[in-house]
């Protein structure tokens, strides 16, 4: 565990290179299912029986594709076993009307037994923990056999079995052992305690230590503090544009803390809406709410709106809605792995006709792509930037056309070089610029902050420089640089390019 | 020239070390560009001496 999530080390998510077990690898939610209604079908051997077991959490329950999964395993039939993680959160407390009717479960033997307990004994200071655990038994006496979850899943062609002690390894045993017998779909509802047996994980309001990185584990506190991040910058913007507008609503999909709407969602609930991990319905959704006439602040780290494609081609970009993305962690975000590297959304979403896209570099330019782009309403915007430490900010020295320009040579050298940096890279595009003069070439550095549309009519591409070079933080094929490139030669500009 | 993340599925680490993996370090961009550039005048140079050679033959 010591090398867990680092370079050569142990992956935070499933793997198949570390366990013959992991047949999957990937880290974005509600997929669990799908794969094992395709295992299912693709092992199905009348002469042999063998059973699919697919874990999935609650909070990735309130992902569609669960639901387009189970309607397929429910007609199929097959031995699938669909164990479901009941913890009652994803970072946060799990929302929405499915949460609340696994809830509803009669609590397992075990889980009973402890709840007894510590109604008995509560700890110090947890008067409302206790006053909830009374609250629940009764609510568990009036409605036992009555509001219990098998009955939708039941409805649904699915056997039930559960709810089962999570924690109780012979209890779950037992549960699957019951499960495979049954030789077809069944769901195991296990109940469990995010970060259970560790106290400063349990008691960890916010995630229960779900985004913890390195830490004492007597104490459970983070070693160090991070600082100050462009996430901060958007989460303080946002709430003082918020202010002056009450037609600005924001969106998460089940990430309210870590995508910086914790503030706002405390200052204005009521315009606030954590749908679930379910990025496409909050695309769309935010889509409906820009049709009635708000202006939808969806923020989302940049590799999740992947999944929500379509949506925003059709559903927001083709009505051409207001409806501002807020893409945190794009570019690479290292440990977490190839899944959560946000590296695509530059390519993907240059396609997206009527988009604009800003790449603040700063925190005065976050703050005015922000601004910008909410300002902005005949059409979607979106604003990305990677979770970085917060550097000092990089004033232009001037601006040609609308586009900064960072480093110069003297006003009348002419220029061999120029520069386009796209985002926060500036610092080390600042950086590697000083290496080229090094090399004898006198160097511009300019940044469009706008990356899309392209500003063709810059009136930097005229004339001197020699040649051109795009740095971006996203792949390299059909980003910034193949779209520079292509507008270069629609302008009949020549500078070599690539 | 385009200075990007190559199309490619890369192992977790920490955000430096992938950068340094993938030659996207400020000393990486520098050199290439200083490459790049100096490919692209060979080149010019090559291509100005190809057309002289020519003339001179066409002449």
């Amino acid at each position: 565990m010591s090398t867990l999530r680092q370079t050569g080390g142990v992956s935070g998510y499933p793997s198949r290179a570390e366990s013959p077990h992991d047949w999957i690898e990937n880290s974005h939610a509600s997929t669990a299912l799908s794969y094992a209604d395709g295992l299912s079908k693709a092992i199905r051997d009348p002469g042999e029986r063998r059973t699919v077991v697919a874990i999935v959490g609650d909070g990735a329950l309130t992902g569609g594709m669960c639901w387009e999964a189970l309607n397929n395993i429910s007609v199929a039939q097959l031995p699938v076993v669909i164990v479901v993680n009941d913890n009652g959160r994803s970072y946060a407390p799990t929302i929405g009307a499915f949460a609340q009717h696994l809830a509803r479960a009669p609590a397992a033997p075990g889980i009973r037994a402890r709840a007894r307990q510590r109604e008995a004994q509560p700890p110090s200071g947890a008067g409302r923990g206790a006053a909830f655990l009374r609250g629940a038994a009764r609510y568990e006496a009036r409605h036992e056999g009555h509001a219990a979850p098998q009955g939708m899943f039941e409805d649904l062609g699915l056997k039930y079995v559960g709810p089962v002690d999570g924690h109780d390894v012979a209890a779950v045993e037992h549960a699957l052992r019951l499960a495979r017998g049954f030789n077809g779909p069944v769901i195991v509802h296990a109940v469990t305690r995010k970060g259970y047996g560790y106290p400063p994980a349990e008691n960890d309001q916010t995630d229960q230590m779900h985004q913890s990185r390195g830490f004492d584990p007597a104490t459970g506190s983070a070693d160090g503090d991070r600082g100050p991040d462009l996430t901060g910058v958007f989460s303080d913007e946002l709430l003082r544009i918020a202010d002056t507008r009450d037609d600005v609503v924001a969106i998460t999909a089940a990430m309210c803390e870590p995508t910086g709407l914790g503030p706002f969602a405390r200052r204005y609930p009521d315009r606030f809406y954590d749908v679930g991990i379910a990025e496409q319905h909050a695309v769309t959704s935010a889509a409906g709410m820009a049709t009635g006439g708000l202006h939808p602040v969806v923020a989302i780290y940049a590799t999740f709106l992947n999944r929500a494609f379509d949506q925003v081609l059709l559903d927001v970009a083709l009505h051409r809605l207001p409806v501002t993305f807020v893409l945190d962690r794009a570019g690479l975000t290292g440990d977490d792995g190839p899944s959560h590297n946000g590296m695509w959304d530059l390519a993907i979403l240059g396609v997206v006709p009527g988009l604009r896209i800003a790449a603040p570099r700063d925190e005065t330019t976050l703050r005015m792509a922000l601004d910008e782009a909410i300002e902005d309403d005949a059409g979607p915007t979106v604003v990305r930037f990677p979770k970085t430490p917060l550097g000092h900010d990089l004033p232009p020295i001037r601006q040609i056309g609308g586009v900064d320009v960072l480093a110069e040579p003297d006003v009348d050298a002419s220029v061999d070089v120029l520069v386009v940096s796209i985002g926060p890279l500036a610092y080390e595009v600042l950086d590697a610029a000083a290496r080229v003069r090094e090399a004898g070439f006198t160097v511009r550095v300019v940044d469009p902050r706008w990356v899309k549309p392209i500003p063709v009519s810059w009136r930097i591409w005229r004339g001197p420089p020699v040649w051109s070079c795009t740095v971006e933080d996203g792949v390299v094929a059909s980003g910034v640089g193949a779209r520079v490139a292509q507008a270069l030669r629609v302008s009949g500009i020549d500078i070599p390019n690539s | 020239m385009r200075v990007g993340i190559p199309v490619a599925f890369l192992d977790h680490g920490k955000v430096a070390e992938v950068r340094t993996e993938v030659g996207f370090t400020a000393q990486d961009i520098g050199r290439r560009i200083v490459e790049w550039t100096a490919q692209v005048e060979r080149a010019d140079a090559d291509r100005l001496d190809s057309e002289a050679v020519d003339r001179m033959t066409t002449d």
